[in-house]
């Protein structure tokens, strides 16, 4: 005869006290090396000459007009982008056609493609030695080194965004309230406005988000089509290695301190979209 | 509003939906489509409110040729099996929706789609939730916003996709019979789509009974179920085969008698092999010698009286068999 | 009856949405992309051959594929364990730092890179540390590798998080009421259904490694032969005005990624569909 003695039933789930302390210490040294003090680095070498001395660098003429030309990019190509996003989206989640598989995966194909690279195809393309230099030259059009170029650049890397968060969650929401639409007499146009676009708007707007992070932060490419002219030419990357290069460290991260805020912002706001486009599907 | 379905085929790639369908449906009937998962019924459906096109064939509603008519433009209700509800919208705007999408010359005034709206509503007996989201309606309830936006357009015919097929038992048991009475106010031409040979038999006034993309029987409820026309519908209607009695014989499980002895009356000798309780009835699996399965379902007090137990013999009767010619 | 490329749907705007998708991703990304080998091609195979097995483009690469290769590596075993303790841990804090993990995809490249930099130079706040024990961080190959580490670091951690979300827990029990212990639950039962999206993370860290730049160029210092990364290369040669070169650089560069994007697509389809059959 034996006594059963009381003893809590083992977790046979889950690990060992010691185990989870020991993962969970490795993993938050790596974040730690790895992420905080990185950013937290930029904070402080950008206030290394205190706040006046951020406040200055902010204001120079060069800084400002660097951020001018970076948000005029991103002016340009998030809508253009997301425009393409929204009528990919619609042409592959809502209908059958051959062909579909390959157009997704060419959606993506910026992705894969190194920004430097990304770069040197529009320089072949339209640089005085390129494919249609010649021709630009007798025009006098300026794509490369100028404004359009820096533009047309940034489309490509960003190009896939908007798109490919759209188009699972396009497919995941089927038919059925499109369909209902229209047995209700609705037009295209209506449908579209009054359910799809409702339905999708989280996901647009995340998409919008993350498209713009990029499309503000953009080096290899940008670098490569700009010429590097200050004042005209220089986005807030460029002119942050510009600065970087002139050992003006402290205007380096002043201005860098801006576009790691914006990407800090693009990440709260990532998040906080993620749990609105998940409750999205029993709610609205 | 009257639906004539002209030989009409539809093919998914290799998969052949439906082949050469011909049925006409009189108008303001209720009437059912009724067949297993994959006999074409909601195929059908869908192509009767334009929502799929059919390879070849036609659609004639009220005598006019509807086939290349637009969704939009048939004036079809449709009840879609998960609701479809436009669920950004509360129940007001859902039902609305259809009365606000008009061209402004056919529009109601704002004040005109209001009324018609809580007149639907208290129709679907509903109005109390009008600015509830669909997320927080009850399935039955989302069923009844889906039936009212449907017929908000007031639409030419009522085309409804396993409309209880997501309701838990009790509620569609509520609902089929609110549904006829319903139907019974309004009159409009119904078709809806049901795999539930029950939901079918009770509220229809025309069963239509689909297998393999084809039409198996059309008729009312009590003529399908008296006089199937062969074993599917036999079958599919709750009936079991008894074969080589000489020929085979089609009876229902409550039709069969049992006797502990034979009785000088042809039948055939089974070993019951599981008896499951039931309510009122007690159903019976026998095995024959040939090792075939008989479902038997009898009374409560004759089960009792036969007081028989799993692993014994019995001697079984059919009555009121049928005969099929091939 | 109807005959076209789609099926029939009662859906408007097919034509409209495709026909601007197909034409917009031709002009931006399919035209530039062909210029790229239309540039190459005007090269002969001796003369390509020669651009790109010259010794400074052969160190360039093996320096990108090595670096890109180790920091993607590292990435797996850290993303696992990321994935691992912030999915099925709960401490203060956890929704911060699961947040964090994606800093590295919207910072800017430049910015990670001076950050990088300044952190890991002999006089930064790591970088100080490792200069006693005798590791030079910043300027050398290991410099590299720690970029190509902070940029791929979101890959594994975000491909294995939702399979170890829609991970049926009931099997890690049963594998438990069968005697497992939690060693061998986990290797025996969690980590097979792991290791295609580790796989899949790890084809894309590296994928993306191989192409960065930005992030790069700050911290390694930039010698030939020892530090430079194939994409400097490409911008070295393009500021030369030597555009022959860098085509031939990058078309091989290119090819590669091609190559790599096919596996991922390829490791992609396979899961999903392993997903579907589940």
């Amino acid at each position: 005869m034996s006594i059963t003695r009381t003893s809590a039933v083992p977790n046979s789930t889950g690990e060992p006290a010691v185990v989870r302390w020991l993962l969970t210490g490795i993993a938050l040294t790596f974040i730690f090396l790895f992420l905080i003090i990185p950013v937290a680095a930029v904070f402080a070498e950008a206030f290394a000459r205190g706040f006046a001395g951020y406040v200055k660098a902010l204001k120079d003429p060069l800084a400002v007009s660097a951020i001018k030309l970076t948000l005029l990019t991103a002016g340009i190509a998030v809508p253009l982008n997301m425009l393409f996003g929204v009528a990919a989206a619609w042409a592959i989640a809502k209908f059958e056609f051959p062909g579909k598989n390959i157009l997704v995966s060419l959606i993506d194909l910026p992705f894969a493609v190194s920004p430097v690279i990304a770069g040197l195809i529009f320089v072949l393309l339209y640089g005085t030695y390129g494919l249609l230099g010649p021709w630009l030259v007798k025009h006098d059009i300026k794509i490369i080194f100028a404004v359009p170029g820096i533009a047309i650049a940034t489309i490509f890397v960003t190009f896939p965004f908007v798109a490919r968060e759209l188009i699972p969650l396009m497919q995941l929401q089927a038919n059925d309230e499109e369909e209902a639409a229209t047995t209700l007499g609705a037009r295209g146009w209506q449908t579209f406005f009054r359910i799809t676009l409702p339905n999708i708007k989280w996901g647009i707007l995340y998409g919008v988000i993350l498209c713009n992070a990029r499309a503000m932060g953009e080096f290899g490419a940008v670098s490569v089509v700009s010429g590097h002219i200050r004042g005209q030419t220089n986005t807030m990357p460029l002119h942050i290695e510009i600065l970087y290069n002139e050992y003006n460290f402290t205007a380096a991260f002043a201005v860098a301190s801006l576009l790691l805020m914006l990407s800090l912002i693009t990440i709260t706001l990532k998040s906080l979209l993620e749990r609105r486009i998940h409750q999205g599907r029993y709610s609205r | 509003m009257s639906i004539e379905i002209r030989s009409v085929t539809k093919n998914f790639g290799k998969h052949c939906a439906l082949k050469n369908i011909d049925l006409s449906i009189p108008g303001g009937e209720l009437v059912s489509l009724l067949g297993p998962s994959g006999s074409g019924k909601t195929t059908l459906l869908r192509i009767i409110a334009g929502l799929e096109a059919p390879d070849s064939g036609s659609i004639l509603f009220h005598g006019e040729d509807a086939t290349k008519q637009s969704a939009r433009d048939r004036k079809v209700g449709f009840v879609f099996q998960n609701y479809a509800l436009f669920r950004h919208m509360t129940v007001f705007e859902n039902v609305a929706f259809g009365l606000k999408v008009k061209p402004r010359r056919d529009r109601l005034s704002k004040s005109g789609i209001r009324d018609k709206v809580f007149q639907l509503l208290k129709l679907v007996q509903i109005d109390w939730l009008v600015d509830h989201y669909p997320f927080q309606l009850s399935g039955g309830q989302r069923q009844r916003v889906a039936l009212a936006r449907a017929l908000a357009v007031e639409p030419r015919v009522l085309l409804l996709d396993e409309p209880f097929g997501a309701l838990d038992a009790k509620v569609r048991k509520e609902l089929r019979r609110w549904l006829r009475r319903l139907h019974d106010e309004i009159h409009v031409t119904s078709v809806f789509v049901t795999h539930d040979q029950e939901e079918a038999l009770e509220v229809s006034d025309i069963v239509v009974v689909m297998n393999e993309g084809q039409i198996e029987q059309v008729g009312a409820p009590d003529d399908v179920y008296d006089h199937p026309a062969n074993p599917f519908v036999h079958g599919f209607l709750g009936g079991v085969s008894i074969h080589g009695l000489p020929a085979s014989a089609y009876v229902r499980p409550h039709e069969i008698e049992l006797s502990r002895k034979r009785n000088g009356v042809p039948g055939f000798y089974g070993v019951v092999k599981y008896i499951f309780r039931k309510g009122t009835t007690v159903h019976l699996e026998l095995e024959r010698d040939n090792g075939e399965c008989v479902d038997v379902e009898i009374d409560r007090d004759s089960f009792r009286d036969l007081e028989l137990k799993e692993g014994e013999k019995v001697h079984a009767v059919p009555g009121n068999s049928r005969v099929f010619s091939n | 009856m109807r005959v076209g490329i789609k099926k029939f749907s009662v859906l408007p705007g097919f034509g409209i949405s495709m026909g601007f998708s197909a034409l917009y991703l031709s002009l931006i990304v399919l035209i530039p992309l062909c210029t790229l080998f239309i540039a190459t091609a005007g090269l002969s195979l001796g003369e390509f051959m020669q651009i790109v097995t010259s010794p400074r483009v052969v160190a360039s690469f093996r320096l990108s594929f090595g670096a890109s290769l180790i920091a993607a590596l590292v990435n797996s075993v850290f993303g696992l364990l990321l994935a691992w303790v912030l999915e099925r841990y709960s401490f203060p804090g956890r929704r911060i730092l699961d947040g964090m993990v994606d800093i590295p995809f919207a910072l800017p490249t430049a910015v990670a890179g001076i950050a990088l930099t300044a952190v890991y130079a002999a006089n930064g706040w790591i970088g100080r540390y490792l200069e006693v024990l005798g590791i030079k961080a910043a300027f050398s190959p290991l410099g590299v590798v720690i970029a190509l580490t902070f940029i791929g670091l979101p890959f594994v951690v975000r491909t294995v998080q939702p399979v170890l979300k829609d991970l049926d827990f009931e099997i890690e029990e049963a594998a438990a009421t069968l005697g497992a212990d939690r060693w061998k639950t986990f290797s025996m039962v969690i980590l097979p259904h792991l290791i295609p999206a580790v796989i899949t993370g790890f084809a894309l860290a590296f994928s993306r490694a191989l192409g960065e730049y930005g992030s790069v160029v700050f911290i390694s210092g930039n010698m030939p032969m020892k530090t430079e990364i194939v994409p400097l290369l490409i911008i070295t040669r393009l500021e030369q005005y030597d555009t022959k070169g860098a085509a031939a650089i990058a078309a091989v560069m290119l090819a590669a990624s091609f190559v790599l994007l096919l596996i991922i697509n390829l490791l992609q389809w396979r899961s999903r569909y392993y997903h579907a059959v589940r």
